[in-house]
């Protein structure tokens, strides 16, 4: 568990470091003598910088799907499940394919596009274990291969694995 | 996207709903099998493309879902019809 958090202090900690300048632009206006966080500051900050608010938004989001899809109990069904890891990247992966398709087929980016990327980075590791699982079972049925023959092959690879 | 419009609302609690349903223990509801697995796929993937204003896609995917469906209980009607004669 102190591994874990160590980890989770890690990431955080790193990720804070990209928004560093965002905190030049708070001191400046303390500077400045102009009330931070008051109401017209934070209109005009929303007003101004909505996209990389979305931006932002759509990567928080992006980061909770690949969570959920990470700890999701992949479907008990047909090929071995994939490696966690594999999962994880294929979430990021789909979720930032899904952002590129919104914003080249849109060119704007509005509040929709959060959800859009959670759902798809959600929803990608599922894909592609489904894919691959109905590709197996239908080449299984064009060779007339059955469920033994498959765990027969399986085993054979992990026999070579431990002989190397 | 305005928040406040129903459609949207409506696609967020589906989305929500497919993913919570996904979630609960096999006993409830079971979720082990492939078909299950592809329809809350679907369905999540409909719910987004309909937030995002992407009308068409969402009405193929859920065309697509439909003619699954549709395959599947056929299917099944026939193998019943089958073994009762």
């Amino acid at each position: 568990m102190g591994d874990k958090l160590r980890l989770i202090f890690a990431i955080f900690w790193r990720a804070a470091i990209i928004f560093l300048p965002m905190t030049e632009v708070a001191f400046a206006a303390l500077e400045r003598q102009s009330p931070f966080l008051s109401n017209s500051y934070v209109r005009d900050f929303a007003s101004m910088y909505s996209d990389v608010i979305l931006i932002v938004g759509s990567l928080f989001l992006l980061a909770a799907g690949s969570t959920i899809g990470y700890f999701f109990p992949t479907p008990q069904y047909g090929a071995k499940p994939l490696p966690k890891p594999v999962k994880l990247l294929i979430s990021v992966v789909g979720g930032f394919l899904a952002f590129a398709y919104y914003v080249h087929t849109e060119k704007t980016i509005t509040p929709a596009v959060i959800w859009w990327v959670a759902a798809v980075s959600f929803v990608s590791p599922a894909i592609i274990h489904l894919v691959h699982a109905a590709a197996i079972k239908f080449t299984g049925i064009r060779f007339g291969i059955i469920q033994e023959d498959l765990d027969s092959i399986k085993k054979s690879f992990n026999d070579e694995k431990e002989g190397s | 996207m305005d928040p406040i419009l129903f459609k949207n609302m409506i696609c967020v609690f589906i989305g929500l709903l497919a993913m919570i349903l996904l979630l609960l223990p096999n006993h409830i509801i079971d979720t082990t099998s492939c078909k299950k697995n592809w329809v809350a796929v679907l369905v999540i993937l409909a719910s987004g493309s309909f937030i995002i204003n992407k009308t068409l896609l969402g009405i193929f995917i859920i065309l697509v879902l439909a003619v699954a469906l549709f395959i599947h209980y056929l299917n099944v009607y026939i193998e019943r019809q089958t073994h009762e004669y």
